[in-house]
C-alpha cells in the first residue's frame, strides 16, 4: 500500500508500533509490514523523516543506544504520546464504525424518492 | 550520545555490499545540512537502518551485493530522503531560535532599560517612550520580531506544532525572520550608543558606565547568536 493512501493515518500507526515498547526506526518499520500482514509495506525511508516529526510533537522521545556493534537510535512513547495514541484510536473506531455501517449495507439502501 | 559512527564489525560482509551502502550514505550527505554533529547523528541512524535491512535481506537468502541492493531500494531516494530530515531539523532549529529570542528578549530590554533609567532618572515607561522616541526602527523589530519568535517557537516543535500543521519551512522562515529583528534592533542599539557615546534620550548624561557596558555586551552576545541562528535556519531551510 502506498505512503499516500496512509495519510493521515502513519502517525496513529507508529506510535502503535512503539506501544509495547522502544524500538529503532528499522524494526518500527518491520513492525508496521508484520503487523498489517504485509499490507502496509512503506518505502523506510518514509519511517524516518516520519519518527522524527514524531519527536519534534514531543510525542515520542528518541535516545542513542549501542547496538550490534554500532551506534542505534531508539524510540519511545512519551506520555503525550501515549495520550495522542488513545485519541487517535478513539478516533480511528468511530470513523470505521460509521464507514463500516455505510459500505456494509449492500442493497439494503432504502430506494431513492 | 550522538553515535561513533560505524565500526568495521557492524559492515555487511563483503567489499560490494559495502561500497552499495557507502555510496548511498554519500548521496545521503550531500544531501545534509545543519550542525556536523546533526548530520553525524542522522547518518549513523539510517547507516543502522541500512544495515538492519541488509542483514534482514540476507537472511532471506539474498547475497551481500544483493541485500545492499535491495536495502538502499528499501530506503529510497537517498536525496528525497535527506530533504524530508533536514526539513525535521528546520522546525526543531525554528522551534529553539523562537524560543531563545523570547527568553532573552525581556532581559536584553530589561538590561538596556535599567541602564539608561539608572542615568536619566526617568521611569522605566517613560524610558521606553524615550527609547522609542530615539530609535524608531524599534517599533518595526518588535512589531515583527516578537510575534515571529513566539510563532517560531510553537509552530517548529511541541504540541501545537502537529496540530497547527505549519510547515516546517514557514516555521524557519519566521525564526530567520525574528533573529534579524533581533540582529537589527541589537546593532541599532549599540550603534546608537557607540554614535552618541552613552548619551541617551532623556538624560542628559554622557560617557561610559558599568550598567551601560553590562547592557552592550549582553546585545552584543544575543546579536552573535541571533546572527549564527538565522544563518543557520536559513540554511536548513533551503536545503529542505
Amino acid at each position: 500500500m502506498r505512503a499516500e493512501v496512509l495519510k493521515g493515518h502513519l502517525d496513529g500507526l507508529l506510535l502503535a508500533t512503539l506501544e509495547a515498547g522502544p524500538r529503532h526506526g528499522y524494526a518500527v518499520m518491520e513492525a508496521l509490514r508484520e503487523g498489517s500482514g504485509g499490507t502496509f509495506d512503506l518505502p523506510t525511508g518514509t519511517v524516518y523523516p516520519a519518527l522524527h516529526r514524531l519527536e519534534r510533537a514531543g510525542l515520542v522521545a528518541g535516545a542513542w543506544s549501542e547496538g550490534p556493534g554500532r551506534a542505534r537510535r531508539t524510540y519511545r512513547l512519551t506520555a503525550a504520546g501515549v495520550r495522542a495514541l488513545a485519541e487517535q484510536r478513539a478516533t480511528w473506531q468511530e470513523f470505521s464504525t460509521a464507514v463500516s455501517a455505510l459500505l456494509d449495507r449492500g442493497g439494503t439502501w432504502p430506494a431513492p424518492a | 550520545m550522538a553515535g561513533p559512527g560505524v565500526s568495521a564489525r557492524s559492515q555487511p560482509a563483503g567489499q560490494d555490499a559495502a561500497r552499495v551502502l557507502g555510496a548511498y550514505q554519500a548521496a545521503l550527505a550531500a544531501g545534509l545540512a545543519g550542525s556536523r554533529r546533526a548530520r553525524t547523528a542522522i547518518l549513523v541512524e539510517i547507516a543502522d537502518g541500512l544495515l538492519e535491512a541488509t542483514q534482514a535481506h540476507q537472511d532471506r537468502g539474498l547475497t551481500a551485493r544483493a541485500a545492499a541492493e535491495a536495502a538502499v531500494a528499501e530506503f529510497g531516494d537517498p536525496g528525497e530522503l535527506a530533504r524530508l530530515l533536514v526539513a525535521e531539523q528546520a522546525g526543531a532549529a525554528a522551534h529553539r531560535v523562537g524560543l531563545g529570542l523570547v527568553l532573552t528578549g525581556p532581559v536584553v530590554g530589561g538590561v538596556w532599560l535599567a541602564a539608561w533609567a539608572s542615568r536619566t532618572g526617568l521611569g522605566w515607561l517613560d524610558q521606553i517612550g524615550a527609547l522609542l522616541s530615539q530609535f524608531p526602527v524599534f517599533v518595526v523589530v518588535l512589531g515583527l520580531g516578537v510575534p515571529a519568535a513566539v510563532l517560531a517557537t510553537i509552530a517548529g516543535a511541541g504540541p501545537l506544532a502537529r496540530r497547527l500543521a505549519v510547515p516546517p519551512r514557514r516555521a524557519a522562515a519566521l525564526a530567520v525572520l525574528a533573529a534579524c529583528a533581533a540582529v537589527v534592533g541589537d546593532g541599532t542599539l549599540l550603534t546608537g550608543i557607540a554614535v552618541t557615546g552613552g548619551a541617551v534620550t532623556g538624560g542628559a548624561a554622557t560617557g561610559w558606565s558599568w550598567p551601560l557596558i553590562a547592557a552592550a555586551a549582553v546585545s552584543l552576545s544575543r546579536l552573535t547568536a541571533a546572527g549564527t541562528a538565522a544563518h543557520r535556519c536559513a540554511r536548513l531551510r533551503a536545503a529542505s
